[in-house]
């Protein structure tokens, strides 16, 4: 097996002490997850592509002084999520940036998902229903926006969605009820 | 995405001196919040313990004989400062075991429940020990407004105009009367119908049910040991009995020296054996004497 494929197989935790043993293999790390978490940091409402690399590249170091705190209790992915989110937020916060939906990100598999799951398919021509999500999906509030982003958009479990937003899986199962409750109601304001 | 971000990331690791901070670190953070989680459970378990004492020690049955509904009576015998406390504590439990390594997977309810729960069951065994009655006396010698905030029972016992009066009996004058300094320091002729005797002698700390009879003269018709808060009371004769007179409030004999005192002590103690009810004038006149007698008994 070649040097490159062995990187490519081995599982995260693996690649967690490796990097810790050399930081030069912290670049498979940075090359498994770095899509994922530019398109997460983006749905989360990172409107320019320029802000959101930097927001990125700030996760990996965090990633990266902080691997000593990973532990097998965790997913690597639901951990990395857990310091994405984090480190948006606050960089959110630290600019005074009011997110934003950007359109690319949010692909047709997660509103496929989601208006399976609202049982919405039935009712509007997919386009002009995906059009009129993504205007609903804009105006929730920043938690709704991202429970529901993390559940259709990013595929999590609900458990991971427990471990990234540090909630219990019934508080988030709430939370993701009363954010699509919210997301229909928007729905149907934007379709009358 | 620039395709380059893994070596950007990385140059920047080498350019910086970045290292992973070391494990050490996170396990010290995580035994603090556990440490931190004990110690508020042990504090919290500590104000529970007092609150059992305080409340076990308060004759709940009285209320009829003090003209006052049950739930007036328990409410005003509640340990407030106690309560008010331990939910402080019981926050702070909650709030450490929410942020140890698994504590958000618990529904914030669950915690709360297993905070106040432990709380009770250490603070009942606390309880056992003897932990409640020791601090709350450790606190009535020497907590500064132990009878308004700490100890309840004091300022409900310290009502005479609603037949409720407690203090340390100063001077026994006879089977029926004495004198009874409450915890501002005024003095009160009791009479009593010789019920419960054996709990009147000087020295004794006390709680009266009854009426006003005359100014600074209160009827008992009931008599009973004041428990917590005993040692609240005993703090009168400190003053005295250590020879630190001026740390006695408004008495009178500061400057006087200690062969002085002596020879006021022989000198009341002949007026108590030939003329007590002199004596009672006298202190009527001179409450500073009120230290000094006790030291006659």
């Amino acid at each position: 097996m070649s040097q490159q494929n062995y990187h490519e197989e081995i599982d995260d935790a693996e690649l967690v002490r490796l990097s810790l043993l050399d930081s030069a293999n912290f670049v498979h790390i940075i090359n498994r997850y770095q899509t994922k978490m530019l398109q997460y940091v983006r749905r989360l409402g990172a409107r320019r592509l320029e802000d959101a690399e930097d927001i990125v590249q700030d996760i990996f170091l965090k990633v990266y002084l902080n691997l000593n705190d990973f532990n097998l209790d965790l997913q690597f992915s639901s951990w990395l999520y857990r310091i994405a989110h984090n480190q948006t937020i606050s960089q959110f916060r630290k600019n005074q940036v009011r997110p934003e939906l950007y359109s690319s990100p949010l692909d047709e598999h997660g509103f496929e998902a989601l208006s399976s799951d609202l049982s919405l398919e039935k009712e509007l021509d997919l386009k002009l229903l995906q059009e009129h999500l993504k205007e609903a999906l804009l105006s929730l509030n920043a938690q709704q926006r991202e429970i529901i982003v993390l559940k259709f958009f990013e595929e999590r479990s609900y458990q991971e969605i427990s471990d990234i937003l540090k909630k219990p899986t019934g508080s988030v199962a709430s939370l993701l009820n009363r954010a699509k409750k919210a997301l229909l109601k928007k729905l149907q304001g934007n379709i009358k | 995405m620039s395709d380059n971000l893994g070596q950007k990331i990385l140059d920047k690791i080498k350019n910086t001196h970045l290292e992973p901070k070391p494990r050490w670190h996170f396990l010290l953070k995580n035994r603090l919040v556990w440490t931190a989680g004990i110690v508020t459970l042990l504090i919290g378990a500590v104000a529970m313990s007092v609150i059992f004492y305080l409340v076990n020690n308060q004759d709940l049955a009285l209320y009829k004989q003090v003209d006052s509904s049950f739930i007036s009576w328990f409410l005003l015998s509640l340990p407030y400062f106690w309560i008010f406390f331990l939910a402080l504590f019981i926050y702070l439990l909650y709030y450490n075991i929410k942020h140890t390594k698994k504590g958000y997977r618990y529904h914030p309810l669950l915690l709360i429940s297993s905070a106040i729960l432990l709380s009770i069951l250490l603070g009942a065994l606390f309880s056992t020990l003897g932990m409640g009655k020791y601090i709350d006396s450790v606190l009535s010698q020497r907590a500064p407004l132990y009878n308004r905030v700490f100890n309840p029972h004091i300022n409900m016992w310290s009502q005479p105009e609603r037949g409720r009066l407690a203090g340390l009996i100063v001077l026994k004058q006879d089977n029926q009367h004495f004198i009874l300094l409450d915890r501002d320091q005024g003095q009160w002729q009791v009479i009593h119908g010789g019920q419960a005797d054996h709990l009147v002698k000087v020295g004794q700390v006390i709680k009266l049910i009854g009426r006003i009879e005359a100014q600074n003269e209160f009827q008992a018709q009931e008599l009973m040991i004041m428990q917590p808060g005993r040692e609240f009371f005993m703090r009168m004769r400190t003053p005295f009995e250590s020879g630190n007179i001026e740390r006695s409030p408004g008495f009178k004999l500061n400057n006087a020296s200690s062969p002085e005192r002596e020879a006021l002590i022989i000198i009341l103690r002949e007026i108590q054996q030939q003329e007590p009810d002199l004596l009672v004038d006298l202190l009527e006149d001179y409450p500073e004497l009120t230290p000094i007698l006790m030291h006659l008994n």
